[in-house]
């Protein structure tokens, strides 16, 4: 009983797995393509995607995945910014306030290229100087800084098609690169986004709930 | 892969001849023919029905702003390699509804960069007229968009009718109409999921339908000790709320 268990449990990692890699290969091709937008493209040009994983201590599973893009802010031209999503199925990316589901979270902030070492979302947050709009919506650093550096997340279990993708993470994104405030981007009726509360006298931890649509 | 052997495309087939005719220093790159003809091919032998169907489905879904005429498209005519004087696009779709016509120019790339910097936009001004242009879509399509987004960021031509489409993409649309059509659309459906996981491209099918293990296993982030041995391993049901995250967890 116990020998069949574990060996199920590996067939459905390997299943999840596919799925996460298949996801992440959507993601990338629709973040793409938002940025062919008018009005993004407008602002921002891209460069190429960088990955990078995380495993588990004894380097069995993999744990985390994470990608971004750098952008070029057009009147500046340099890269400014790191459009990208990094996926957690355990650990710090989605241990947060007692969450047990795998997180998704979606980010535009300074620090790249993708490193799970060095530019992740790791709860606590640590000396990121964030804060928390409308209890969805990170901002990092001076929230009057344009343009911001930010994250937010879904659950990831409720991204299962195309049009998921588009509605939970493509069009929040596209209304945060071009300024909106949280509470325009990310309605409740996205669906599975996910609502922080701070926690009094812990600095960077967070309780986190689903809002459901 | 007839359509390359039809068109010259391929050298595969010498593979088969025997030794002393092979051409071990043809250093070609065939690779992307290949692949747009043994995946791509194959829809010209389908139904009009499963053909129209895929075309407008991938349309549909990647570039809903184009507008094409509602209802199911009558006719398809696939072009391979078609030339137009010195240039040679991989394919050219013909879509009908009636009268009505759209055209789908598609440059297909695999391993390979784009020939020089402006092949693209020198496909779409001196392949099809003005009015050619006017109901049509210039698709790109690569294991990755990113050959096709830099030619859009330095220049754009299209106006909004260059769609930058990864293998993967072609094939979740592949994948979301496999049971839609005919018996012939699933066949080549399942040949061409097939074919595309074999080189690491698998479409999403999303989280809903994956069946966790019915107990799984829930002790912390560990998932066996090997000096205790197996026997150790309990497997007790998920409680409602682990006291530290698990991965498995029973699906509600």
């Amino acid at each position: 009983m116990l020998g069949s268990k574990i060996s199920a449990c590996f067939d459905f990692v390997a299943e999840v797995g596919q799925e996460v890699d298949s996801l992440s290969g959507i993601l990338r091709d629709e973040m793409m393509r938002a940025m062919l937008d008018a009005p993004l493209m407008q602002k921002y040009s891209v460069l190429k995607w960088a990955g990078d994983y995380r495993y588990s201590d004894s380097g069995w599973t993999c744990t985390d995945v994470i990608y971004d893009l750098p952008l070029i802010i057009k009147r500046r031209r340099t890269v400014g910014l790191y459009l990208g999503f990094q996926i957690s199925l355990n650990g710090p990316g989605m241990r947060v306030g007692g969450n047990r589901e795998p997180l998704l979270h979606v980010f535009c902030w300074r620090s790249g290229p993708a490193s799970m070492k060095d530019s992740s979302m790791a709860f606590p947050l640590k000396d990121e100087g964030e804060n928390l709009q409308d209890g969805s919506l990170f901002v990092f650093g001076d929230e009057n800084r344009t343009p911001r550096s930010w994250a937010f997340t879904i659950a990831l279990t409720g991204i299962n098609t195309i049009e998921d993708v588009r509605k939970k993470v493509i069009k929040p994104m596209q209304a945060l690169l071009l300024g909106a405030p949280a509470r325009e981007a990310l309605t409740a009726d996205i669906g599975g986004l996910i609502h922080y509360e701070g926690i009094e006298g812990k600095p960077g931890d967070y309780t986190a709930s689903v809002v459901e649509a | 892969m007839l359509h390359a052997f039809l068109r010259n495309k391929s050298g595969l087939h010498r593979r088969y001849l025997p030794a002393k005719q092979r051409d071990p220093g043809n250093g070609r790159v065939t690779q992307e023919d290949e692949v747009t003809s043994t995946v791509l091919g194959p829809l010209e032998f389908l139904p009009k029905s499963s053909t129209t169907l895929f075309w407008t489905e991938l349309i549909r879904t990647y570039a809903p702003s184009f507008g094409l005429p509602d209802g199911d498209a009558t006719d398809a005519v696939m072009r391979f390699w078609p030339t137009f004087g010195k240039l040679q696009p991989d394919l050219l779709v013909e879509l009908k509804w009636g009268r009505e016509v759209r055209l789908l120019l598609i440059e297909i790339k695999w391993l390979s960069n784009l020939s020089g910097d402006n092949q693209l936009e020198k496909q779409w001004l001196s392949c099809l007229s003005r009015q050619e242009r006017a109901v049509a879509l210039h698709l790109f399509i690569g294991i990755e968009t990113a050959e096709g987004y830099k030619a859009l960021a330095q220049k754009d031509v299209w106006g909004g009718r260059l769609v930058l489409l990864s293998w993967m993409q072609v094939l979740n649309t592949v994948f979301h109409i496999r049971n839609a059509d005919s018996p012939q659309l699933h066949a080549w459906a399942r040949h061409v999921l097939h074919f595309l996981r074999l080189v690491g491209i698998v479409p999403f099918k999303g989280f809903d339908e994956l069946s966790a293990p019915e107990h799984p296993i829930g002790r912390g982030s560990i998932f066996w000790r090997g000096t205790h041995g197996f026997i150790g391993l309990l497997a007790p049901d998920v409680p409602e709320r682990a006291q530290k995250p698990i991965f498995f967890h029973v699906s509600d």
